[in-house]
C-alpha cells in the first residue's frame, strides 16, 4: 500500500471518529443542559450560566483530549504493526523466499528452509524433524558442521 | 495486521461522480499540501476545527435560525424566553434554540482546548522519551 493511501484512509477514519464524538458531546451537552433547566426553571442567574459554560467547556475538553490521546497511542501501535510486517516483507525478500534460517557464529549459514506459516513447532521440534542432530549445530568449529543445505529443505517439504 | 480496517469511502459510480470527485480532488490536495507546509502540524488542528465549526453550524445553528424564521421570533437569549407564554410553543423552542447557539460555542471552545492539551501532552511524552533514550 502506498503511503498516501494510508494517510489518507487514516484521515477519513478520524474524520468519521471525529464526527462521531461530536455527536456524543451534543447529545450530552442536551441532556446535562435539560437537567439544569429543569432545577433551575430557566431562570439562569448570571453564575449559574457563567458556570455552565465553564464546566461544559473544560468537561468537553477533557473528553476529546482523552479520545486524542487514545487515537494516537492507538495510531502509533497500528503503526508499528505495519512497520513490523514490512521488515518481515523485506526480510523474505532478501533471503529468497526463506523462512528460517540458522546463522552459524563465524557467519555460515547452518540451515535454510522454508517453512508454511500454519506450522508452528519449536527449534528442537525442527531439528528433529529435519533429521539433524543437535550436537551438529553447537559444534564450536566451521569446519567440523557439514550440513547438506538443499537436502534438508527437501526433506520438509 | 490485527486492526479492524474500516471500508473506504465509496468510490462514486456515475460518470458526473467521478468527474466532480477529481474534481474536488484537485481543489482539496493543493489546499492540503500548501496549508500543511505553511502550519506543519497545526494544520492538521486548524482543519479539524474548522470541520468542527461546519458540523456544528449545520447540526445546531441552522436548524435554530430555520425554526426562528418560521415562528417569526428572534431569541437572542434566555431572559427573552422567559418573557414568553407558560404555556406557548414558543417558551420551549426558545429555549433549545438559544441553548443550541450555547453549546454550538462552549463544544467548539471545548474541543479546540482539548485538542491542544492533547498534543501538550504528546509533545511532552516525546520529549521524555526523547532525553530518556539519550
Amino acid at each position: 500500500m502506498a503511503p498516501t493511501n494510508r494517510e489518507n484512509l487514516s484521515l477519513y477514519q478520524d474524520a468519521k471518529l471525529s464526527f462521531l464524538s461530536l455527536l456524543k458531546v451534543i447529545a450530552q451537552a442536551y441532556v446535562g443542559f435539560f437537567v439544569v433547566l429543569l432545577i433551575t426553571g430557566g431562570r439562569f442567574t448570571p453564575f449559574s450560566l457563567s458556570l455552565l459554560f465553564c464546566a461544559g467547556t473544560g468537561a468537553v475538553a477533557w473528553q476529546e483530549r482523552n479520545r486524542r490521546l487514545k487515537l494516537s497511542q492507538d495510531q502509533s501501535s497500528i503503526q508499528t504493526e505495519v512497520e513490523t510486517v514490512a521488515t518481515d516483507e523485506t526480510l523474505k525478500q532478501q533471503y529468497g523466499g526463506v523462512d528460517l534460517q540458522i546463522n552459524h557464529p563465524q557467519g555460515v549459514v547452518l540451515l535454510q528452509s522454508k517453512i508454511s506459516r500454519a506450522e508452528s513447532f519449536t527449534v528442537e521440534e525442527f531439528l528433529k524433524k529435519s533429521g539433524i542432530q543437535l550436537d551438529a549445530i553447537a559444534l564450536p568449529s566451521i569446519e567440523d558442521v557439514e550440513i547438506p543445505v538443499q537436502e534438508l529443505s527437501n526433506s520438509i517439504s | 495486521m490485527t486492526a479492524p480496517q474500516s471500508p473506504p469511502p465509496d468510490r462514486p459510480k456515475t460518470v458526473w461522480g467521478k468527474k466532480t470527485e477529481a474534481f474536488l480532488e484537485q481543489i482539496s490536495e493543493p489546499i492540503d499540501i500548501i496549508g500543511s507546509r505553511l502550519m506543519g502540524d497545526l494544520w492538521r488542528t486548524f482543519y479539524e476545527t474548522v470541520q468542527d465549526a461546519i458540523t456544528l453550524s449545520l447540526l445546531l445553528h441552522v436548524p435554530g435560525w430555520i425554526g426562528q424564521t418560521i415562528l417569526g421570533k428572534n431569541f437572542s437569549g434566555f431572559d427573552v424566553c422567559l418573557e414568553e407564554n407558560w404555556l406557548g410553543l414558543n417558551r420551549y423552542a426558545c429555549f433549545i434554540i438559544v441553548g443550541s447557539d450555547f453549546f454550538l460555542w462552549f463544544i467548539l471552545a471545548g474541543r479546540l482546548i482539548g485538542r491542544f492539551l492533547a498534543d501538550l501532552s504528546n509533545l511532552r511524552n516525546s520529549g521524555r522519551r526523547r532525553n530518556g533514550s539519550n
